[in-house]
């Protein structure tokens, strides 16, 4: 399976889970995910603006333009209550099919 | 098929605002964010040793597609939210269209109907003749409301096509079906009035114009000048023409006028002793489109063994073709009645409205013969003979009152116009 495919069904996480530490904007949330995971989750934006958007849309999260420091205003992005409940199932869901991926393939289930 | 990349940043961004179907707002806002992420990632890209143009390049390649970006953010940005606004902002749209674009057509059609006024008199005083009526201002009105219904529909749909995310051509489909259903609900039962041919044409006419109008929106500003101009063209061609072919008001007169041509279609003439016990007082009424008649019969005695008593309404027209109102006579191709209603007797003095009395002295004993029959449903009458009658002792039917002649228009609506049409009445 491709990075590309397993970001599909990642993608919420990952912003929540970022967003989990604090404000941030469009290409400092891509430029985290891409630092931490070592680079190896950069597959290009593209996918990142849309999710952006359908998560604010559920009203996972808030979003305002604010000054950002450097160059232009920036449109920051927050979680709300309904993100944060959304970031724990969707942890809890990650950490579960986890499990079962690795005893399914062999390895200790909580490696 | 394959979308193109786009060649520069510029080119870029103008793709996604074309793909995007929100209003210039919130596509502002969209842009402002990518253009504010494109700027920092070609930063990062040229901190890294890249070419100005490279960097653009790479920033560019991984945003993707442009055309795919903006359809992905415009599905990502539906929710059942943005409907909701979309059915409150559209019912705004449509409220504010009607009412602009009734007030523009009321003020085009008194202009048209100036002009066709001028026209009129200038015609009379140059080769003779008569003008009736100017104006009907049902007619007018409801003119005016077919203009605020394609305003409506030029106004709701860019409007709920923004609100909800979808294009414009996607949106008027559901526009156009549900304000044309909703207006055509409002056409066939919502207005009532007196109403002619034309009228009920004008009213049954309202979802199309709206249909029309939801079809034909654009993103454009609303209202643009060249709808405008076309409005006023076309109110310049109908209104005169509308007024000429005699959407006029019909003179109202009511009577008992010159009997009726061939009088024995409505019954046999009074025999002589029913004759001489009424006529002491007798009267009429018209209220709501109903007339009541009466008559004092002074022996009820005189009545015993009659039946089936009721009031008739019989077409009327004028005699040779002139106005109704001028030289009423009975319609030689009427048939019997369009309109009956139960007459009886009840004490003198009665009417639907109270107490009503001429004046003359009632003897004791006397009874009143009445009843009320609906005149002002029945389409293409305007003028009705009105009598009341009875089956005799005899076993045939005689007036015992009347005939008299009432003016009338219909009054009702849409619905009740096409439903008297289907019952031939």
């Amino acid at each position: 399976m491709g990075r590309s495919q397993l970001l599909k069904g990642t993608t919420s996480l990952l912003i929540l889970a970022v967003l989990r530490e604090g404000e941030f904007y469009g290409y400092e949330i891509a430029a985290r995910i891409r630092e931490r995971s070592g680079a190896f989750i950069d597959p290009g934006e593209g996918w990142l603006y849309p999710a952006l958007h359908r998560l604010e849309a559920e009203g996972a999260l808030e979003a305002s333009w604010r000054e950002s420091g450097i160059g232009p205003r920036r449109r920051y992005y927050r979680l709300t209550l309904t993100g944060r409940r959304m970031l724990d199932a969707e942890a809890s869901e990650w950490e579960s099919f986890v499990r079962s991926v690795r005893l399914v393939a062999g390895g200790p289930a909580d490696a | 098929m394959p979308e193109l990349e786009a060649n520069d940043r510029a080119e870029f961004l103008q793709r996604i605002a074309d793909g995007l179907p929100f209003d210039e707002a919130e596509k502002l806002d969209i842009l402002r964010e990518l253009a504010g992420h494109l700027a920092d990632s070609t930063a990062r890209f040229e901190s890294e040793g890249m070419t100005p143009e490279s960097a653009e390049r790479a920033a560019l390649d991984r945003l993707g597609p442009p055309g795919r970006l903006a359809d992905e953010l415009t599905s990502a940005r539906r929710s059942p939210r943005r409907l909701l606004a979309a059915v409150g902002a559209g019912t705004w749209a449509a409220v504010s269209g009607v009412v602009y674009g009734y007030f523009f057509g009321l003020l085009v059609m008194f202009a048209a109907s100036i002009v066709t006024y001028l026209l009129v008199v200038s015609a009379v005083r140059l080769f003779g003749g008569s003008w009736g009526s100017l104006l009907d201002t049902t007619a007018m009105t409801l003119l005016a409301l077919g203009v605020g219904a394609y305003a409506a529909g030029l106004k709701v749909t860019p409007v709920v096509a923004a609100r909800a995310g979808y294009r414009i051509r996607t949106a008027r489909r559901v526009t156009a079906v549900l304000g044309g259903a909703l207006i055509l609900s409002y056409a066939l039962v919502g207005w009532s009035g007196t109403l002619n041919w034309p009228e009920v044409g004008i009213l049954l006419s309202l979802p199309a114009w709206f249909v029309v109008g939801a079809w034909r929106a654009t993103d454009a500003s609303f209202p643009s000048r060249q709808w405008r101009l076309r409005i006023i063209g076309l109110a310049l061609v109908i209104v005169p023409l509308a007024l000429i072919m005699g959407m006029s008001a019909q003179p109202q007169s009511s009577g008992s006028g010159t009997f009726p041509n061939d009088v024995g279609r409505i019954g046999l003439p009074i025999p002589e002793a029913v004759a001489a016990a009424q006529d002491i007082e007798s009267g009429s009424a018209k209220a709501g489109g109903f007339v009541w008649i009466s008559t004092v019969v002074r022996d009820p005695a005189v009545m015993a063994g009659w039946r089936d008593l009721r009031v008739e309404a019989w077409r009327g027209i004028g005699k040779d073709g002139v106005d109704p109102a001028v030289v009423p006579v009975l319609d030689p191709a009427a048939r019997g009645p369009f309109a009956v209603g139960p007459a009886g007797f009840e004490p003198p003095g009665q009417a639907p409205f109270g107490t009503w009395s001429s004046g003359n002295a009632v003897p004791d004993g006397s009874v009143q013969l009445s009843g009320s029959v609906r005149i002002d449903r029945s389409p293409g009458v305007t003028l009705a003979w009105l009598a009341i009658t009875g089956v005799g002792p005899d076993g045939r039917r005689y007036i015992i009152n009347g005939p008299s002649f009432q003016s009338t228009a219909f009054n009702g609506t849409a619905w009740d116009w096409l439903t008297a049409v289907i019952e031939g009445r």
